[in-house]
């Protein structure tokens, strides 16, 4: 996910194009795309649609569940882990588990 | 309960050549899922030979159905009909999934190859795990979810997105 102002630069970078051609391409001004990729103004909904259109993309909006920073914090240490390790891992709360099932 | 070896499992898979992919909790956890599991999930490629090598793989972990009471040396034709199939192992549990719903077969599915010391694994991508569970929808797959995605956030952050 990135800032909407670096969105704009980067549908404006796909198409090779200047700040006052893409503005133009999307009918919009030149100093409006100057202000929206320093994110000093934000393009309204109908303006990011010209904006992707002009860039030969369209825009969607999905709603994601934002994580629990703890369960974040846990994948985190997982992958400081190697592969193998992670692995071994594993079968050692595995071990665990039959331990606590034979008491 | 027989102890549950993921490693002596994915080696015997290896090392009898079969085509598959890991996929599942397991397939979560090797990517930094921290939700633990006590059986391997794996996705063969859907071929006779893959299922005869397959069947040579788990037959050397003295694979048996959970309803029988005694081994059963598997066969390849075993496997044709591609239905999930669980097995019980010398090294733990292990679930044949031919095809999973949202994400299909071995052709389908999107993998990354892990390094696990000498052995070297494909396993689908975590997106591929999200999409699978989303679709489910079973109650416990709806629970897997927040760590997934938690999962997902953890590995976005790791290559600096």
């Amino acid at each position: 996910m990135y800032p909407l102002a670096s969105v704009v630069r980067k549908l404006r970078l796909s198409t090779g194009l200047s700040q006052r051609a893409f503005a133009a391409r999307a009918e919009t001004s030149q100093p409006a795309i100057a202000r929206y990729e320093v994110g000093a103004a934000t393009p309204s909904w109908q303006t990011l649609e010209r904006l992707a259109e002009a860039s030969g993309r369209r825009v969607e909006i999905s709603v994601i569940t934002i994580p629990e920073p703890h369960d974040v914090e846990l994948a985190e240490a997982l992958l400081k882990l190697t592969p193998l390790e992670r692995l071994r891992t594993l079968a050692r709360y595995a071990r665990l588990r039959e331990l606590a099932a034979l008491r | 309960m027989t102890q549950f070896d993921p490693e002596q499992l994915l080696r015997s898979l290896v090392e009898h050549e079969v085509e598959f992919c890991v996929i599942g909790a397991v397939a979560a956890w090797l990517q930094g899922n921290p939700a633990v599991t006590f059986d391997l999930d794996v996705m063969p490629k859907r071929e006779l030979e893959n299922a005869e090598r397959l069947a040579a793989a788990l037959n050397a972990l003295g694979a048996r159905r959970p309803t029988g009471n005694a081994t059963a040396e598997l066969e390849g034709t075993d496997f044709l009909g591609w239905q999930t199939q669980r097995f019980e192992t010398t090294a733990g549990p292990v679930d044949v999934v031919p095809h999973a719903a949202a994400i299909g077969g071995f052709e389908d599915v999107a993998t990354i190859e892990l390094s696990l010391g000498d052995l070297a694994v494909r396993v689908i991508t975590i997106e591929d795990v999200i999409a699978s569970k989303e679709e489910l929808g079973r109650p416990k797959d709806t629970a897997a979810l927040p760590a997934l995605y938690a999962t997902r956030e953890a590995l976005r952050r790791a290559r600096g997105r």
